[in-house]
């Protein structure tokens, strides 16, 4: 790599060129971002396929205007770092307008949607922006300490690498345990008699645990139970063995029902299912792939899709219309939470197979429990996941200097490119080379919450008072052939199920973040075996 | 009131110097953490007695204390038994300088009033969830 001519340092030419370059990823970054189904990986891929040919092309153009041929791999990894931090900050849009989300974004499709369903789409934006600029600002910033602590400690990720499975397990049941009951606590009658005879209270009767209670009025069917009617109201009966339409008098004890267990039961079966489908997507063979592969193949997309994307689509395409948008955003990213999000970005990328959306389900349980109201702790929720979704492609820069492997996409095939350079064995030239890359991924970040804003205002604008059912049947078909075109049968066949099981968090009345069970039950089946086990029990390899 | 987070990683913060010298591997530090955050279910199962009976009571610790003893004449691992003990006694400490706990009402029929030590128990939260980061490194 060429140094200044003290010998230290970079020269100028070769920042100016890592800032050129790092405008061009963003814009690709920004096409991939905005683009629903279409990820930043898959955008590394081509590079890298396409990497002896273009390292010759961009190596003989720098050789023509007298710079070293040899920074054409350092250049093509700071296209892909700006593309990749660009498309952290964007993705969060089409998860808002569209409601298509990407793995790091899934969390944040139903908060973002509600917001711009009550007109405050570009609060969501605007918390997203906010929380990605201080996600890569103080990954940024902190990533060159962390460079230093982990070349004093080696073996710092390999320590905690045995504490993942508990993390994981931890981090699943604090999302249980979080899972609160909406539903308000219900009287109910336990009968002790019944008669005939007619009771004619003076007003309303107030309901006391422990109080008896006589009420004459209709005993009725409701659902699999049975309730009285009288003119003040209607109270369920428990313990009444008559028949029901008859006017009878019955006698017993007022009983209080909160059923709080009910949403935890109900965020446990979603988690389950959703693992269900996850474990079947990484670990399954895709049915009906002899027919129609598609052109990509990976399941997460029509995964993440139907639990995440379809079930609010549909919810909105009968729905009361997209509202008038405020077009300047009223409320800013939270400070706290965002940076919440960094030190859960910084665990998803050191510690491998942890996710961004396991990272964020950690970050979210730190402080939970506190009282505020809906809006507020949506606001914070969106900031923390997108700083999660973009510290943890920043702290993977450094994850990937210090240990040499790369947990993403993008990662990998930096890795692969940077291989047998001298940028890569040599220490020195390496933290000039880290410097670069955090220097791609500032120039990024700043661009990319402009980027954000931009978009943000722009679709709001023209998204104000449309009507949503032709735009959410129109998301839904495109969304259908995408996942045909990109995952053919198997991929259709997943969407469908992920479908049924995402209708089921808001028809019981829990958290939608209880579906991350599709990546961390995975996970937590890899980290035991239990994944060998099962795929042996199912006739699998 | 700690949150499910505070209870756990106080619980594990308890549990690894124990395992340390016990020679256990420190990642069993999650089993306690687990059970001293689930403890709070019974505030979902059962609202009106969970003082009285059910996991915050004084008969589910006497319950998990007997345990390493019922552990030793069975030839279990003693020190395994121990942990539900540290976890359950970890949370109770928690609930009771926090306030959330009245032992002068409840449990032990004698008034300590200066239990209620809300200042520690914040401090409890604060400083175990870093400590739970560097005793995994350690």
């Amino acid at each position: 790599m060429p140094r200044a001519p003290d010998g230290h340092g970079v020269q100028i030419e070769t920042v100016l060129l890592v800032i050129d370059i790092s405008l061009l990823g963003a814009a690709l970054g920004a096409f991939t971002g905005i683009t629903p189904g279409i990820h930043v990986n898959t955008l590394a891929m081509g590079v890298l396929m396409a990497y002896p040919l273009l390292g010759s092309l961009i190596g003989s153009l720098l050789g023509t205007i007298g710079i070293d041929p040899g920074l054409a791999p350092l250049l093509l990894a700071c296209l892909l770092i700006s593309a990749s931090v660009v498309h952290s900050f964007l993705d969060f849009i089409p998860s808002v307008f569209f409601g298509a989300p990407e793995e790091s974004e899934s969390l944040s499709v139903l908060p973002g949607h509600r917001l711009l369903l009550s007109g405050r789409g570009m609060d969501a934006i605007s918390c997203a922006a906010g929380g990605s600029l201080i996600g890569a600002m103080a990954a940024i910033f902190a990533s060159l300490p962390l460079i230093l602590a982990m070349a004093m400690f080696p073996d710092m990720v390999d320590r905690i690498d045995p504490f993942i499975p508990g993390l994981l397990l931890s981090a699943t049941s604090l999302l249980l345990m979080s899972q609160r009951d909406l539903k308000e606590a219900e009287w109910y009658i336990r009968v002790r008699r019944t008669s005939f005879g007619r009771i004619v209270l003076a007003g309303q009767p107030v309901p006391v645990d422990g109080r008896d209670v006589a009420l004459t009025g209709m005993v009725q069917k409701r659902g699999l139970g049975r309730v009285i009617t009288t003119h003040t109201g209607e109270w369920r009966l428990k313990g009444y063995h008559g028949q029901a339409d008859l006017q009878v008098t019955v006698e017993g004890v007022w009983k209080i029902r909160r059923a709080r267990w009910r949403s935890k039961a109900f965020a446990l079966l979603a988690f389950l299912l959703s693992g269900w489908i996850g474990f079947a997507v990484m670990e399954g063979r895709p049915f009906g792939a002899e027919l129609f592969a598609g052109f990509d193949g990976n399941l997460l997309f029509p995964m993440l899709t139907g639990l995440f994307a379809i079930p609010s689509l549909i919810e909105s395409s009968s729905g009361a219309g997209i509202p008038e948008q405020e077009i300047e955003p009223r409320t800013d990213a939270d400070m706290s939470s965002s940076l919440k999000g960094v030190g859960a970005g910084l665990f998803a990328a050191w510690v491998p197979g942890v996710t961004s959306t396991a990272g964020t389900v950690l970050g979210m349980s730190v402080g939970a429990g506190r009282e505020e109201d809906t809006d507020t702790s949506t606001e914070r929720f969106i900031s923390m996941s997108a700083s999660v979704g973009t510290a943890a492609p920043v702290f993977g820069i450094a994850a990937l200097t210090m240990t040499g492997s790369g947990g993403t996409g993008v990662l990998v095939a930096i890795d692969d490119m940077m291989t047998g350079t001298d940028m890569s064995s040599d220490a020195g030239v390496r933290m000039g080379v880290v410097a670069l890359f955090l220097l791609s991924a500032l120039v990024a970040s700043v661009l990319g919450y402009m980027l954000t804003m931009w978009c943000g205002k722009l679709l709001a604008s023209k998204l104000s008072n449309t009507d949503p059912s032709s735009s959410s049947k129109a998301i839904f078909v495109f969304e259908v052939v995408l996942v045909l075109m990109l995952t053919g049968i198997p991929g259709l066949l997943v969407l469908a199920a992920s479908t049924v099981v995402g209708m089921l968090p808001p028809a019981v009345g829990v958290s939608r973040v209880s579906l991350t069970g599709c990546l961390i039950f995975p996970l937590l089946l890899s980290y035991s075996g239990g994944d060998l086990i099962i795929s042996a029990l199912l006739g699998g390899a | 009131m700690s949150a499910p987070i505070f209870h756990a990683s106080f619980a594990f913060v308890l549990s690894v110097p124990f395992l340390r010298l016990s020679g256990l591997p420190t990642e069993m530090a999650f089993f306690p953490a687990i059970l001293s955050m689930i403890m709070d279910l019974d505030a979902s199962i059962a609202p009106s007695e969970r003082y009285e009976s059910a996991f915050h009571s004084l008969w589910a610790l006497l319950a998990v204390m007997a345990l390493p003893l019922a552990a030793s004449m069975l030839s279990f691992d003693t020190c395994i038994a121990f942990l539900p003990a540290i976890a359950v006694l970890a949370h109770l400490f928690q609930d009771i300088i926090s306030g959330e706990l009245d032992i002068g009402d409840s449990l032990y029929g004698i008034g300590m009033a200066w239990t209620f030590m809300p200042r520690l128990s914040r401090a409890l939260d604060v400083v175990s969830l870093p400590l739970v980061l560097v005793l995994m490194l350690l």
